[in-house]
């Protein structure tokens, strides 16, 4: 070992990533530095990572700075890891358990405590692990740790898991795991309607790969034991998740379906508290919309794609969700796409997304979008020229209106971009009726973007104006952006 | 007693960076990985390495501009592959969409390597957190060259790059040293 070790080399990668907005109504600041790096000498990996949040005062309850400092130390050979420290763990497809960073949707579940692996042959891996959670979300413009308190209803409960996955032969892939989610805080701190989701919840369950020639079909199913409400008994929840490919040629087809029932914890509301959950099912729904995220979802996806000639790639998708428990909640969407390169010079694409949600939104019985979007790049010497535009069809109805609302939506971006380190952009956003239940009643918000690659390690992104915001989602968490009129300069370093 | 932990960790991580920062080379080294691939097939870095240089690609189904770079690399691909470039096309899509990235692939058939990286241990131990980000290695496992972002006419400038690392062409016979590579930079 210690001659592997004086043969061994120091490596250090890192990336940083720090951000600052101004805004232009009130002056407020808004400073952001996220830190990651990543050392490894031989079979020892270790990582040091620190998240700074720093709005500008006066904080209040809802607004208040972060300062982060997180570790791990991990010894991984060939064959094994033991690790100590932050880390994100997905078992099997999410229906048990799934933490993750988002650095798109500034979302970050992470893990800390103690993880170890264990590989053998046949691509068997067995994890084993024992956490807390910690739960990063950025809504409203300000970052929170959602399981900090009570009040915000996730929780810093301790998780243990075990997840074994296998693929004995080369057509058949198993996999088995267990998740046990222990209350830490003391019963009679709280009111029993609220303390009694979080006494203990177990997941368990499996999953199969079948693989045969072009076709792949995988299903896993698991089941959740809660405490119950009542003296005795175990509260129950089931979800299970199915998916076929076919692949033939330049096409392949798509086909999943997917039934969850109270693998998320029941839904107490209760003074504005939430449903709590590690687990993140997948959901059909490309734009990231989800009804309830495993607590009582039912639905299907399917898609069609294909590359009937080199430059030529089209794909159709169907998705839909819905409530079995509650019938008014439900989410259709089917978009298509038409993507086609002209040459080196030109890529035109075409996409029309329409999509049907009733009771997804607070507030909102029913809205539909009928959405075309167009891309258009073209390439000219050292010079490059883009075009994106939308133009989304609106109707919405909060279900007490005589009328729904019908407006139109406008996005538009030019970019010019030269050789490999300049890129500007002037975009304009646009609704054609004032509402004053989105937006805060404006209409209209032009912004100029430019991009400068200073080296192939370091880019600096300013963006002058103002954004729309609006309710976003991305895999099934959804938030309400908060319109932005300002300044908003990024410079991400990676090292 | 956790925040004097915490400090603790925190000079021992320093130390370990300036002790690096002493002996640093001018290239950072790549870190060692084994992944899946889309037909469930294991795939180490190393072994890659022992082949030819490689250009690893981050990517997900929802970033229009990594599939664009990947489709626009796929002609570079296939006039340099002979001499040994590997490019990896690195999913760090969720494990809940790894039915969507294998059927996509599938359709488009790239001629990739086209690496699972479904618990985003890759993407961490590099640390990307922009897509795409792109890591061209040597085959001494030292990071060359980075690419952040993605903008049509890239791939011209990003062959410029594989072109230093990889070896020459065999001369054809008759042929005088260094006319291998001439006007072959479009």
């Amino acid at each position: 070992m210690a001659a592997a070790a004086s043969a061994a080399e120091l490596s250090i990668q890192g990336t940083n990533r720090s951000e600052f907005w101004l805004y232009k109504a009130d002056w407020v600041t808004h400073l952001e530095d996220k830190l990651d790096l990543n050392l490894g000498y031989g079979d020892l990996r270790g990582g040091l990572g620190a998240f700074l949040y720093e709005p500008s005062k006066p904080w209040n309850a809802d607004q208040q700075p972060l300062r982060l400092l997180d570790y791990t130390i991990a010894y991984s050979p060939k064959m094994l890891e033991v690790l100590y420290g932050k880390f994100f763990q997905t078992f099997g497809k999410g229906l048990a358990l799934r933490t993750y960073s988002d650095d798109d949707f500034r979302h970050y579940k992470s893990l800390n405590g103690l993880r170890f692996i264990g590989r053998l042959p046949r691509q068997t891996e067995l994890v084993l692990l024992g956490a807390r959670m910690r739960d990063i979300f950025f809504q409203e413009n300000t970052y929170k740790v959602m399981n900090a308190d009570s009040v915000h209803a996730d929780t810093t409960d301790q998780v243990l898991g075990a997840n074994l996955e296998s693929r004995p032969l080369s057509l058949i892939g198993v996999g088995g795991r267990y998740v046990r989610i222990n209350r830490t805080q003391d019963m009679e701190q709280y009111p029993y309607p609220d303390s009694w989701p979080k006494i203990f919840n177990e997941l368990y369950g499996g999953d199969m790969t079948v693989t045969a020639g072009p076709v792949e079909v995988y299903g896993e199913v698991c089941q959740r034991l809660g405490d119950s409400a009542f003296v005795g008994g175990r509260e129950k929840g089931l979800g299970y998740y199915l998916s076929g490919t076919v692949a033939v040629g330049n096409y392949s087809l798509l086909g999943q379906y997917m039934s969850y029932d109270k693998l998320g914890f029941p839904d107490v509301v209760l003074a504005g508290r939430k449903t709590y959950r590690y687990t993140d099912p997948p959901t059909p729904i490309l734009s990231g919309v989800a009804i309830n995220r495993g607590v009582d979802e039912r639905g299907f996806g399917v898609t069609a794609s294909g590359t009937p000639t080199a430059p030529l790639y089209v794909e159709a998708n169907l998705g839909s969700l819905v409530a079995p428990h509650d019938t008014s909640k439900g989410v259709l969407e089917d978009e298509g796409k038409v993507r086609y390169s002209l040459g080196t010079d030109w890529t035109f694409e075409a996409k029309f997304n329409h999509m049907v949600q009733k009771n997804i939104e607070l507030h909102v019985a029913s809205r539909t979008t009928d959405m075309p979007t167009v891309h258009v790049n073209y390439l000219l010497g050292q010079h490059t020229f883009a075009l994106e535009a939308d133009y989304d069809f609106v109707a919405e109805d909060t279900g007490s209106m005589p009328t729904p609302w019908q407006y139109h939506e406008t996005a538009i971006a030019v970019s010019y971009g030269y050789g490999e380190a300049l890129l500007f952009t002037v975009g304009w956003q646009y609704v054609d009726m004032k509402l004053d239940r989105r937006y805060n009643g404006e209409t209209s918000w032009p912004v100029f973007e430019t991009v400068w690659s200073i080296t192939d390690r370091n880019m600096l992104r300013v963006r002058v104006g103002a954004e729309r915001g609006g309710y976003t989602c991305s895999g099934g968490v959804c938030r309400e952006e908060a319109p932005f009129n300002g300044i908003k300069a990024q410079l991400i370093s990676t090292f | 007693m956790k925040s004097i932990l915490n400090i603790g960790l925190v000079l021992v991580f320093a130390a370990g960076v300036l002790a690096a920062a002493e002996e640093q080379k001018e290239y950072t080294l790549a870190q060692s990985f084994t992944l899946t691939d889309v037909k469930g097939v294991e795939v180490t870095l190393d072994s890659l390495l022992a082949v030819g240089p490689v250009y690893m690609e981050c990517w997900d189904l929802p970033c229009v501009n990594c599939i664009a770079e990947l489709d626009a690399l796929m002609p570079v691909y296939d006039s340099l592959k002979e001499r040994g470039l590997q490019i990896i096309a690195l999913s760090v899509d969720k494990p809940a969409d790894e039915a969507r990235v294998k059927a996509f692939v599938k359709s488009k058939k790239w001629p990739y390597i086209c690496l699972l990286d479904t618990q985003n241990e890759v993407k961490k131990a590099y640390g990307i957190i922009i897509k795409p980000t792109a890591y061209l290695i040597n085959q001494k496992g030292e990071i060359v060259y980075t690419h952040i972002g993605y903008k049509k006419g890239d791939e011209k400038r990003i062959k410029a790059e594989f072109l230093k690392w990889l070896p020459a062409e065999p001369e054809e016979p008759g042929e005088k040293p260094g006319e291998e590579n001439s006007g072959d930079d479009n």
